[in-house]
């Protein structure tokens, strides 16, 4: 194998495989896959749950061929590179590899702004490149999703889940996608706290439902630009995703329904409406002294016109404007609360309830978008 | 061992203080207790599943008079004194549930089972009398149900032995096509003890 491949190209090859690779393993989860052949090289990584591959297509293919090394020993030498800059003529214009039947050659050359030159050499283990599984290329899209909506979604709704939760819901572990009439609906939950997102769907027109595994999701996140179409392909227990260069692969979670958390959002009986800086301004203060050893309790009270929120240590008082009459006890997890309303991109919020034993309900005040439920904690 | 088990007791509790949206959280309390019960040296038993569907001190009395009528069609029970039935049925439940610490859920299905097991059992009690709701009079006829319950421990110990034996012999069976030889065992450690 012998090709020459941009500055450019490798540098972001090895930077976004980053994600799938395990970069301390010895096996084949810490290698990468390099395949040159026809007018692109192709690298790739698998680590049994995520797969992605890189096609660079600014290359010189001189002899095609295939390869595995090891990931950690590549990265730092590629990355150390200025790529080439025509302003500044200076840098790295491509890096050379060059394989035997046991070794991988990379080599560069490079300028500086002064005019002098320098060169560099890495010389690479091959592996056996049969050891990294291939995954099926990527066929059809069965629906589109906007980068910076698909990072907005995750924001408001990963906080939610615990990928290590042991209820008995596996679904629970990932974050489902749901497509109904219009609309699309994100969604997460640790059993304790649920958050949805919703969408407009413009794109594909495709109902049901797929669970993304919460790695997945994760991954997905750190590689996104902003406002770059995401093309998804869905296939058996496979889900892919396509853009520029590259495809993410993972597994969705099949075999499991995600519970039908609808009604529980539209089951209260009172709400009202708080300003998100006041909500916030009012919880910060308690993030000292929440205690992990009471499910960091806080009591949410609503009691002639006022609003009291406490816990054993803390306590604030606010004056509202409250329907009178209008009384209500219920403890949250104070951690949840925080990081439920954060989440919620709006100024004003509400907060639906019904009774002490049952769920907190927050909402986007203008959007009824960002629908979040607490469930409540025994009072003693 | 025991700090550890005593923090899983708490972290337990902790826990199902936590509601949950959809129902399904796993109860570690139970299992945390069992754990903890068993290093102390007590054998700890699931409880007993019944099959009744008694819900009420109604249901109990309902329970007893079909079970009757149908075991005894010509001692046929035409009437009955609901008011006192309720009485001595609501003494019995609440007699159960001090007696073992159990719920009334749980209490009222055991008195189910009493009532099948002297129903059952009749002619071991050797009653004077037709039988009716007041043998579970607590103040005069205790004995009757506390003999009802020795029996229904009998035959639950019986059936769990019965249980082990089976679960033992299919292990064999899996596990080596040889005998091992257990029943040969007991008998020696019989005869060990008794020298």
């Amino acid at each position: 194998m012998n090709f020459n491949v941009s500055t450019d190209s490798i540098q972001r090859a090895i930077k976004v495989l980053g994600v799938v690779v395990r970069a301390n393993a010895v096996d084949a989860t810490g290698r990468i896959l390099i395949e040159a052949k026809d007018n692109s090289v192709m690298f790739m990584a698998n680590n049994g749950a995520t797969a992605m591959s890189f096609v660079a297509n600014d290359v010189d293919i001189n002899e095609p061929g295939v390869v595995a090394i090891a990931y950690s020993k590549i990265k730092s030498f590629v990355s150390s590179f200025k790529p080439w800059s025509e302003e500044e003529g200076s840098g790295a214009k491509y890096f050379r590899f060059v394989s035997t039947e046991r070794v991988t050659t990379v080599e560069v050359d490079n300028l500086y702004s002064t005019g002098k030159s320098s060169t560099g050499e890495l010389k690479l283990a091959n592996s056996n490149p049969a050891l990294i599984a291939k995954f099926p290329e990527f066929e059809k899209i069965d629906f589109t999703l906007n980068s910076t909506i698909f990072r907005t979604a995750t924001n408001k709704v990963l906080y939610a889940i615990n990928p290590q939760t042991d209820y008995n819901q596996a679904a629970l572990q990932g974050m489902n996608i749901q497509f109904e009439d219009d609309s699309i609906f994100f969604a997460g939950s640790d059993g304790v706290v649920l958050s949805e997102y919703q969408i407009k769907n413009v794109s594909e027109r495709i109902e049901g439902n797929v669970i993304l595994q919460y790695d997945f999701v994760m991954g997905l996140r750190r590689l996104l630009a902003d406002d770059i179409p995401l093309l998804w392909e869905i296939n058996g227990n496979r889900v892919s995703v396509k853009f520029d260069e590259i495809v993410y692969t993972g597994r969705r979670i099949i075999g499991h329904e995600f519970p039908n958390y609808k009604p529980a959002l539209e089951d209260y009986t009172d709400y009202i409406n708080l300003s998100k800086e006041f909500l916030m301004g009012a919880l910060y203060p308690f993030v000292d002294v929440l205690e992990s050893e009471d499910n960091f309790r806080l009591t949410f009270e609503i009691k002639d016109k006022m609003l009291y929120i406490f816990n054993s240590q803390a306590r604030i008082e606010a004056e509202q404007d409250i329907t009178g009459g209008l009384n209500f006890s219920i403890d949250l997890n104070g951690k949840h609360m925080i990081q439920t309303i954060e989440a919620i991109k709006d100024d004003n919020i509400l907060v639906k309830f019904s009774n002490s034993q049952g769920f907190a309900i927050f909402d986007s005040s203008t959007f009824n978008d960002q629908k979040a439920l607490i469930s409540s904690i025994k009072k003693r | 061992m025991k700090e550890d088990l005593v923090k899983d007791i708490k972290n337990a509790v902790i826990n199902s203080e936590q509601t949950d949206i959809f129902g399904s959280k796993n109860d570690t309390l139970e299992e945390a207790c069992s754990r903890y019960l068993m290093f102390k040296g007590y054998r700890v038993v699931s409880p007993k599943k019944f099959n009744y569907t008694i819900k009420k001190l109604d249901d109990l009395i309902h329970y007893f008079y079909s079970l009757h009528n149908n075991k005894h069609p010509e001692k046929f029970a035409s009437s009955m004194d609901l008011g006192r039935d309720r009485a001595t049925a609501k003494e019995l439940v609440e007699a159960r549930m001090i007696a073992t610490g159990v719920g009334r859920e749980y209490a009222l299905n055991e008195c189910g089972e009493i009532i099948k097991t002297i129903i059952d059992n009749e002619d071991k009690f050797k009653f004077k009398y037709n039988l009716s709701f007041s043998v579970f009079d607590q103040k005069k006829l205790k004995w009757i149900i506390d003999s009802a319950v020795q029996i229904i421990n009998k035959d639950f110990t019986l059936k769990e032995e019965e249980k082990a034996k089976i679960l033992r012999r299919k292990a064999i069976e899996l596990e080596d096509d040889e005998e091992l030889g257990f029943e040969d065992l007991d008998e020696l450690v019989a005869k060990l003890e008794e020298e």
